[in-house]
């Protein structure tokens, strides 16, 4: 899988500590894994901001994918374990398109790959890309 | 049955079978903080977390359980919620059976339906 691709940090418009993910570690397609900063108070919440970074990245690779989406719809989130220290991997996959609405499905995984969160992030066009 | 959460909510009442919470906007302000310098809005993963701290006073309050989120089964999330748009989460109960507690929620920022998710809650471990 191709990682040619700048760091997150490049792509998204998060900042300081909005900013969660660190590198992106595989791309190819509709995939995308990326790794997060280490911190010791993952609480579910943030896990699940994090998975929508991911999803965001990946749906803004597609082509005609937003510069800059927006969440607007999570579904089916199971949450297996709702506190976390360290950092988590997280991998992504384009599951539809719908319009201007990218659906991706999201497993947000510990140091030891067990999963801690999994869901459906729906990214939208954000205000960027009116 | 006024409740207290010094951390995000100024206040948070329970009438009539509905939670409602009034999130402090320091705490509004600190969730916002680097997502989109500049025109900041609330992450909605962060929406849906405030949507599960005032659907677990509900439980706690009306049945008596601590209580966990097991699921978002949906959250949709209609419109950008700013930290100073007065954010008030409100919460009832639709369901209880043999896999947990089902919980409707709203978020209501600047006068208007800002999210509406369903949440799904089980007994703590």
């Amino acid at each position: 899988m191709s990682v040619d691709l700048p760091p997150p940090a490049a792509l998204l418009r998060h900042r300081g500590p909005a900013l969660l993910l660190e590198s992106i570690d595989a791309h190819e397609g509709g995939r995308l894994s990326c790794s997060t900063v280490a911190r010791d108070d993952w609480t579910w919440p943030r896990m699940l901001e994090a998975a929508a970074q991911t999803a965001g990245l990946l749906a803004g690779l597609q082509p005609g994918g937003p510069a800059a989406g927006v969440v607007a719809q999570v579904r089916d989130v199971v949450v297996r374990r709702p506190a976390y220290a360290g950092r988590l991997r997280i991998d992504a996959t384009l599951d539809r398109r719908v319009l201007q609405f990218w659906r991706c499905r999201a497993t947000v995984r510990a140091a030891d790959a067990s999963v801690l969160l999994e869901g459906l992030v729906t990214l939208g066009t954000g205000p960027e890309d009116a | 049955m006024p409740i207290r959460d010094a951390r995000a909510f100024d206040e948070m009442t329970i009438a009539g079978g509905v939670a409602r919470g009034v999130v402090r906007r320091a705490h509004a302000d600190a969730l916002c903080e680097g997502h989109f310098p500049g025109r900041p809005f609330v992450p909605g993963a962060y929406l849906a977390g405030l949507m599960a701290d005032v659907g677990r006073q509900l439980l706690l309050a009306g049945e008596g359980e601590e209580v966990r989120l097991a699921e978002i089964e949906d959250c949709a999330f209609h419109a950008p919620v700013a930290p100073g748009d007065g954010i008030v989460v409100e919460a009832r109960l639709i369901e209880a059976g043999p896999v947990g507690w089902r919980v409707a929620a709203d978020v209501h920022a600047a006068g208007r339906r800002a999210a509406r998710g369903r949440l799904r809650f089980a007994v703590e471990d």
